[in-house]
């Protein structure tokens, strides 16, 4: 005992030299061997510092050294302001803007008369009940804060204002007294909780829409009656036949649930214009029942309707799923082939057939598991695109007809505000909802090891995801985004978001110089 | 029963207009603009007066009852300079009075425990005082600090009631003045409330 209680501190300590030098040459030698990389050779040990600052340094330039303006997808600002909607349903801020006004950009020319708060049409007879974060004091090291109940405004349209999808052409038109809804996101790409969250948060701010992506609707995206946008992509999911083939029957059934509002047959998305792949173990029993499709088996999906090549068959399809579903029948769409879409608004116009409204993706939009040369660079960003598709409509006079959803980076009501003015009737979001419920930017959705349990379907990273905490947060997250639209729409001069149109803008360049944006159409066809 | 609101377009008064609808009375009120009066008849008002083109004299002809909600925070400090034009409070009253109106209820803007140097400054005691030997059949409610929470139903109420700090929803407030409004027990006296336990009709009952 005593022998030991002498040797001990020595023992201790040499081991406690000796072993990291000894594995330190056991890696030097390693990387001197190796032939992979070059580095590690030339430089043995070394060279490691290379591989592990390249590992940490998004997170690293993300919290220390980023500015606040950057950052992609979205800033750090950008971020701040989803999330601080959401906690606080706050959104004033002190000091000034800081963003480079130096930039190139969109504008919104305000009023020297802006519309006073009593002066907006807005619907404020209904509450909304919530719950919001009140910071009690705030230090370095901590925040003392706490959440409390709310009761805030939901900042309705008027009814006469609604926005109406499919009027006078179906049976059961969808009427949305909201500008904002969620982007297609299916259950699969988001675990059960992140879209239980959402569901619930939607319902509860009302006005707005949940499109289910294309994976199907699952118990989650029901769980809080929410409004639902059923999307029907090329790999049919949800309406389809054990074969593969479109199932008018499965179809008639979805047409008949009270919660689906709508269906969207997506012909493209901004992040993925490819095919999909559903690998064999991820179809679990909950998947196989949602989707239609069997058990265990790896499912590949076409990039396109297989069956529908051309404007006049898709046409005929969209006819008949309104006819039976008795629902206004949208297309997702990214921009790109001007000429295309040129000759689909004529057949539109010769025929009297096609959609309700156009969900037009910015080339910008995200979230999906895609290429990066797909992601990059195919498609019109959304401020090209949108008005080229409202200009399109609009000389061949069947804009009333068609209503337009925009999406593509439009997280924060300014952003909104533009698109609205550039032609859209309703935004659609995706990852600003993802935020609100926790997305904390890892970039890893395709992975399935998102980090705070909102694009994974793993049991054990979802814990993290409290379903009742972050409801909340997306009901605020509407509804101020909501606020914002209207606070735009007074300081623009005009007394509902609904009324903001092109004339309100201005598009400033790098050097100052600024240009009217209504003739985006005229540059193109020169 | 035809009811004109005072503050109908305030937070409190917006849940005023949305209870009296509720219980089949005729609110009247007033608002700045049209677009605000379209969604005050939203909410339940039979008749908006735009404060602009006319005044309230005409609208109050033919109501039996006033509801006066003062746009002031309990919760402002002592010692401000007067935050409620307390005249202008005691002139619209007597054109209520010489229009034959005989029921008040009138919810008290100032925080309660205002102190004796406040009252010099503030004059919150001016309109209650005008109330009480006016021919009105009056309520006087005050209340601690108002709050955009959902409703609970309950309150606590007293001749005084100590909660410096206790929060009551403004849709609380509300269902106060209108059960007050119909409740005899209420008749001619001042009452103080705050967040409790008890259901509201009981808590008036009781008082």
């Amino acid at each position: 005992m005593g022998k030991i209680s002498k040797y001990l501190p020595s023992a201790i300590m040499s081991t406690s030299v000796a072993a990291p030098l000894a594995y330190m040459a056991y890696m030097y030698q390693k990387d001197d061997r190796q032939k992979q990389h070059a580095i590690l050779r030339n430089f043995p040990l070394l060279g490691r510092v290379r591989y592990v600052s390249e590992h940490v340094g998004p997170e690293l330039r993300q919290y220390l050294f980023a500015e606040d303006n950057e950052g992609e997808p979205f800033s750090r600002l950008q971020f701040q302001n989803v999330v601080k909607a959401g906690k606080y349903n706050e959104r004033l801020l002190g000091f000034g803007s800081d963003k480079d006004f130096e930039e190139e950009g969109y504008f919104i020319r305000n009023s020297l008369f802006p519309k006073l708060s009593t002066e907006m049409r807005v619907d404020n007879t209904e509450k909304t009940n919530t719950y919001k974060y009140i910071i009690d004091n705030e230090g370095l090291f901590s925040r003392k804060e706490h959440r409390e109940e709310a009761q805030v405004d939901p900042y309705f349209l008027r009814d006469e204002d609604a926005i109406v999808l499919g009027e006078g052409r179906c049976r059961q038109p969808f009427h949305v007294k909201g500008q904002v809804g969620m982007s297609a996101m299916s259950y699969g790409a988001l675990g059960e909780r992140a879209i239980t969250a959402l569901s619930k948060g939607l319902a509860i701010a009302g006005g707005t829409w949940m499109n289910t992506g294309e994976g199907g609707i699952s118990d989650h995206h029901l769980a809080g009656n929410a409004d639902l946008m059923m999307q029907i992509g090329p790999g049919l999911f949800g309406v389809r036949t054990p074969a593969g083939e479109f199932s008018w029957e499965a179809f008639r059934e979805k047409a008949e649930m009270e919660q689906v509002k709508a269906f969207e047959v997506k012909l493209a998305q901004g992040a993925k214009t490819r095919g999909g792949h559903l690998e064999g173990k991820k179809v679990t029993e909950e998947i196989a029942r949602i989707r239609l499709i069997e058990l265990g088996k790896t499912v590949n999906s076409p990039n396109r309707f297989v069956d529908y090549d051309s404007f006049p068959a898709l046409f005929d399809f969209i006819e008949e799923l309104r006819e039976v579903g008795g629902k206004p029948v949208g297309m997702k769409i990214v921009v790109g082939d001007i000429e295309s879409l040129a000759e689909m608004v004529q057949i539109m116009k010769e025929s009297g057939k096609g959609p309700d409204f156009i969900t037009i993706d910015g080339g910008e939009g995200g979230t999906g598991a895609t290429y990066q040369e797909l992601a990059d660079s195919v498609g019109l960003p959304i401020m090209t695109a949108l008005p080229i598709v409202d200009e399109l409509l609009r000389e061949y006079e069947i804009r009333d007809r068609v209503k337009l959803i925009a999406s593509g980076k439009l997280i924060t009501p300014d952003k909104a505000a533009i698109a609205l003015a550039m032609g859209a009737d309703l935004i659609n979001i995706a990852r600003g909802f993802m935020i609100s419920v926790g997305c904390i930017m890892a970039e890893v959705c395709h992975t399935n090891t998102c980090p705070v349990g909102v694009a994974t379907t793993d049991e054990k990273l979802q814990t993290g995801l409290i379903v009742d905490e972050k409801l909340y947060r997306v009901t605020n997250y509407v509804t101020s985004l909501r606020a914002g639209l209207f606070n735009v729409a007074a300081a623009a001069g005009v007394d509902s978001p609904v009324k903001l149109e092109r004339r309100h803008l201005v598009y400033k360049d790098n050097q100052g110089r600024i240009s009217s944006v209504d003739n985006m159409l005229q540059q193109i066809q020169g | 029963m035809k009811v004109f609101v005072f503050g109908g377009s305030e937070a409190v008064g917006e849940h005023v207009l949305k209870a009296l609808d509720a219980k089949g009375h005729e609110a009247v009120t007033m608002a700045e603009a049209e677009n605000r009066a379209e969604e005050l008849k939203m909410l339940g008002a039979v008749e908006v007066v735009i404060s602009k083109d006319e005044g309230f004299e005409r609208a109050i002809t033919g109501a039996s009852a006033v509801i006066y909600i003062a746009g002031a925070s309990p919760g402002a400090g002592e010692n401000q300079a007067t935050l409620v034009d307390h005249d202008a409070v005691i002139d619209a009253l007597e054109e209520a009075q010489q229009q034959k109106v005989e029921r008040i209820v009138y919810l008290s803007p100032v925080r309660m425990d205002e102190s004796q140097e406040s009252k010099k400054t503030g004059g919150k005691h001016k309109p209650e005082e005008w109330i009480t030997k006016s021919r009105f059949t009056y309520t006087i409610v005050r209340t601690t600090k108002t709050v955009s929470k959902p409703g609970n139903g309950s309150i606590k109420a007293g001749e005084t009631v100590d909660a410096d700090s206790g929060e009551v929803p403004y849709e609380d407030v509300a269902a106060v003045l209108v059960e007050a409004l119909g409740n005899e027990n209420t008749f001619n006296r001042a009452f103080e409330m705050t967040a409790g336990e008890t259901a509201i009709k009981d808590a008036l009952d009781a008082l």
